[in-house]
């Protein structure tokens, strides 16, 4: 009783001391790519020199207008810029950025900001470099939600960015902003010149006859100045490495690509090499683990990944092989994925709730190993540093679903920023079939979101020189068949060890493929190729290499003449008054000659009446399912008293709506500024709405004054089938 | 003693929900200027407090005002399918012409022409297990956008997005019904700058109406937040 009264008082003191910290983060939107380097101009930036600058000299930059949003403006957002001032504020912002505020002699400020890792793309060529400076900052300080002021020499090292102004703290006049920060050293002055050497990745495996690739980075600190030599040691026999280049240019900001190449003879096994980086009389090393393994297999065994759809990439509405209860399979940017696009997200509801997700898979009797990994993100609302109140059970279960081992058992306390990689031995379920079980687990309140991604099961089984190729077939269409429209083409395979990468081919050429799969299908458009014969072709792979080709299908195409239609009718308002398929408002059918027609004698006259008034132009279509193509186009002849030519006052819409009036696209809106002499031609494409019916939907909204006229004529939707 | 420990006991749950409130309550860093906040990226937004009836007079910055304004209303989350909720938007509708807008003279002080409201456009995705930032309101648009679901932005747009009932809306810290009832930004995506007004659900129909109309008025007179304010 004692016990349970002190861990009562334990829990009231606890929940009153504990600082609450932030609930969750979340990534940027504006200007996101070009702030994290996943733009499709991150590869204009010059990583291996930088710039000297000055806070005012980057204020006296004029800002571009207009900013492009997803592109950089050179040279300024081109270079690496190198600033000594002095670090003053900073903070963690909701996107995750630390933002820190620095100022110089004369009080000048600018931003300086740090992404969070988890926020950048693996593919940002400053991943790295950000990765390094938040973990310096972080060694130095705690930021969080508010604001910190500090003072504090720097020398920070980030590309340029012109940000919007939106009144952020330290901001400069013209916006332009260090982001992302690639390396901040505190107290400059008092630094030894050093560098450091860096590899990535920094383990790897090369094949027997084949060759793989490491970056290898030097940064430098504290004012070193020197080319910095390169070399490589420790390879094994028949192993052969190159840099290129071999040194890296003063100051010793740079990379280098390091390949080796393993001979076919090659030693197989476990090696460490040894980089060597000598500099300025420093010299640095650092080992990359490299496994040399014998052709078509992996260390002396053959390692197979086991699980479907393991990144949940197949989206929420085809989760399988995984079976997982609602709302699990998430493509939300509240818990963004480690990797593609769609993650598993159990619980995060604050509500007493349980989510589960299972994938069953067999073990080899075979295997000599047998590892199930995958990346997790905790977060949290929970604020107790003692009490597991949410949980999430990893679990192994037979194929009835009784629990055979809990393997761990994480919680709210196991909070985390960003994706940690778990990784379990399952080598003892080997022979089994065992489903991979998750169970999430959250009480009355306070959330905690239990976020997985990336799984891989990976078994190796002894190295038995398989040179059995797999087999594989296509079992539809069949073979001497005449085929037209769309056909689906179905392959299947099999294989003694197991099947790695099926593909189709339609006449040599490869159309479908995909990984660790026994199937393959794909819906093949005839309409495509020419008529006459074509030939089909499966082929699967093993993880030895092995390449298993089905027999030869042949088949005929014989797609009937293309021939087209107009699905419009009256679309040249000709038949006046009786205005029929069309639903027209009042007055809008038109013969004057106020606003004569493009052809004939009659069009369809929207607005035109300088007061708020809204005219409506619709006509419902079917668009065959077997369309090739559907195309609108009409005439449209626009003019107005409006005299502005920056304000849009009156506008024609132009949309396709479903049969009961829901728009499903606006396809172009036209305007008072659209306004000309005579008729212009419009067209567009239609062919995504086959199978469907459709209103064609010209809404004309006037404002209050000043008449704006939208006559159309000749409106046409041709359909080829 | 059994009966001291449950005393005990309760009095933690009461104390927890204490501290979460006051959690919730916790300061957080604000710019000196009146209704003003700071969003989830460091950037100033004017909010609507919860406390509106009275509007300070303004005062103005230097910076630009809409010439023109119309409403491209946005109904965001799956409350709004509820027969009930649904019956508020004939009223959200047309913040910006409604002649009951108590800012429309204001408005047409300052020569900002008032245009008619787009058609609406209504996205029931469940959100309820979502809190909703103002970075999520900003993917939210510019998805919108980008799939051409909503109007492209002309000078005078203003996107109002109003959230269902049972979404949580925050703001660089601040909630939503305790800090602030709606606010106004802007986001400058591919297609441009976007101005936009935020309004959770509130469960007075009129303070809900009152709080879309001020925030639009605002977004007119003080779209970059250096206009009138």
């Amino acid at each position: 009783m004692m016990q349970h009264l002190r861990r009562s008082c334990l829990l009231l003191a606890v929940t009153l001391l504990v600082v609450p910290s932030a609930l969750f983060a979340q990534c940027g939107v504006e200007r996101w790519s070009v702030k994290t380097g996943t733009d499709p101009d991150a590869g204009l930036v010059n990583l291996n020199s930088s710039t000297s600058t000055t806070i005012a000299s980057m204020r006296a930059i004029p800002a571009p207008s207009p900013i492009p949003a997803n592109n950089r403006v050179a040279p300024t957002e081109t270079t690496v810029w190198v600033i000594n001032a002095t670090l003053t504020e900073f903070k963690l912002e909701n996107d995750s950025d630390y933002h820190l505020v620095i100022t110089d002699a004369s009080g000048n400020t600018m931003i300086t900001e740090i992404p969070s890792p988890t926020c950048v793309g693996s593919g940002s060529p400053f991943f790295s470099a950000i990765q390094n400076s938040r973990s310096k900052f972080d060694a130095q300080f705690t930021a969080t939600t508010s604001f910190q002021t500090a003072n504090i020499p720097v020398q920070i090292v980030g590309v340029g960015m012109f940000d919007f102004l939106h009144g952020q703290t330290g901001v400069a006049p013209n916006g332009i902003e260090l982001h992302p920060v690639l390396d901040i050293i505190f107290n400059p002055g008092t630094q030894t010149p050093d560098f450091v050497l860096s590899t990535s990745p920094g383990s790897g495996s090369v094949a027997q006859g084949s060759s793989a690739t490491s970056k290898i980075s030097t940064t430098v600190a504290g004012g070193f100045n020197s080319a910095i030599s390169l070399s490589v040691s420790g390879l094994p026999s028949g192993v052969t490495a190159s840099l290129s280049p071999t040194s890296i240019a003063a100051p010793g900001n740079g990379s280098s690509t390091l390949t080796f190449n393993a001979s076919s003879t090659a030693a197989t096994g476990n090696f460490n090499v040894t980089v060597t980086a000598t500099g300025g009389s420093i010299t640095h090393t650092a080992t990359i683990a490299l496994a040399i393994t014998a052709a078509g297999g992996t260390g002396g065994g053959t390692t197979t990944q086991l699980l479907g759809n393991p990144g949940f990439e197949n989206g929420s509405t085809n989760p399988a092989p995984w079976t997982a209860s609602a709302g699990v399979i998430n493509n939300s940017a509240s818990e963004p994925p480690h990797g593609g696009t769609w993650d598993a997200w159990l619980d995060g509801y604050g509500t007493t709730h349980t989510d589960t997700l299972m994938q069953q898979v067999t073990i080899p009797s075979t295997a000599t190993s047998a590892t199930l990994s995958f990346w997790l993100h905790i977060d949290t609302a929970e604020t107790t540093t003692t009490s597991a109140f949410d949980t999430l059970a990893v679990q192994v279960r037979n194929s009835s679903g009784t629990v055979l081992s809990t393997l761990k058992t994480f919680s709210n306390l196991n909070k985390n920023t960003g994706f940690a990689q778990q990784s379990f031995d399952l080598t003892s379920f080997k022979g089994q079939t065992i489903q991979i079980n998750f169970v999430g687990t959250e009480d009355a309140s306070l959330q905690t979101s239990f976020v997985l991604d990336d799984f891989a099961l990976n078994v190796t089984t002894p190295s038995t020189t398989d040179t059995t190729p797999p087999t594989t077939s296509v079992s539809a269409p069949a073979n001497g068949a005449t085929v037209s429209g769309t056909v689906t083409v179905n392959a299947s395979a099999s294989d003694n060890v197991g099947v790695t990468q099926m593909q189709l081919l339609i006449d040599g050429t490869l159309v479908a493929s995909n990984t660790n799969s026994t199937s393959l299908s794909f819906s093949w458009s005839t309409a495509s190729v020419a008529n006459g014969s074509h030939t089909i072709v499966s082929k699967a792979f093993d993880a030895a290499g092995n390449v298993g080709t089905s027999a030869t299908i042949t088949v005929t195409v014989s797609n009937g003449t293309p021939t087209t239609s107009e699905l419009i009718v009256n679309g040249g308002f000709e038949n006046g008054t009786n205005t029929s398929p069309w639903t027209l408002t009042a007055g809008v059918i038109n013969n004057s000659t106020s606003e004569p027609a493009h052809t004939g004698s009659w069009d369809a006259w929207l607005d035109g009446t300088g007061t708020s008034h809204t005219d409506t132009a619709m006509q419902q279509v079917t668009i065959p399912a077997g369309a090739t193509a559907a195309t609108l186009s009409f005439w449209l002849h626009v003019d107005t008293a409006e005299t502005s030519t920056t304000s849009a006052f009156d506008k024609l819409t132009v949309q396709v709506r479903d049969s009961s009036g829901k728009v499903l696209s606006t396809l172009a809106t036209f305007s008072n500024l659209d306004h000309a002499t005579g008729y212009k031609q419009h067209t567009f494409d239609l062919t995504s709405f086959r199978g469907q019916i459709i209103q064609i939907f010209f809404s004309g909204v006037e404002d209050f004054e000043l008449q704006t006229s939208f006559v159309l004529d000749d409106v046409s939707l041709q359909v080829t089938q | 003693m059994k009966k001291l420990t449950s005393i005990l006991i309760v009095l933690a749950m009461f104390l927890v929900q204490w501290a979460t409130a006051q959690q919730a309550a916790a300061p957080v860093d604000r710019p000196a200027e009146p209704n003003m906040v700071f969003d989830d990226d460091g950037g100033k937004v004017q909010i609507v407090p919860s406390d509106f009836s009275v509007a300070g007079p303004k005062t103005f910055h230097g910076g630009p005002v809409l010439g023109a304004v119309r409403q491209v209303s946005i109904f965001l989350g799956a409350g709004w399918a509820d027969q009930q909720a649904r019956q508020r938007q004939t009223g959200l509708l047309n913040a910006a012409t409604n002649n009951a807008n108590p800012h429309l003279a204001e408005l047409q002080k300052h020569n900002i022409k008032m245009l008619r409201s787009a058609p609406l456009f209504e996205d029931f995705s469940d959100l309820s297990k979502s809190r909703i930032n103002d970075l999520t309101i900003q993917q939210k648009l510019s998805d919108l956008l980008q799939s051409k679901a909503i109007p492209a932005p002309e000078a005078g747009t203003v996107y109002v997005v109003f959230l269902a009932p049972g979404i949580d809306s925050t703001l660089g810290g601040n909630k939503a019904g305790t800090d602030y009832v709606a606010y106004h930004n802007f986001v400058n995506l591919e297609a441009g700058e976007i101005h936009y007004v935020v309004v959770p659900f509130h469960p007075d129909a009129q303070q809900h109406t009152a709080a879309a109309t001020r925030a639009f008025a605002e977004t007119a007179l003080n779209p970059n937040g250096r206009g009138w304010f």
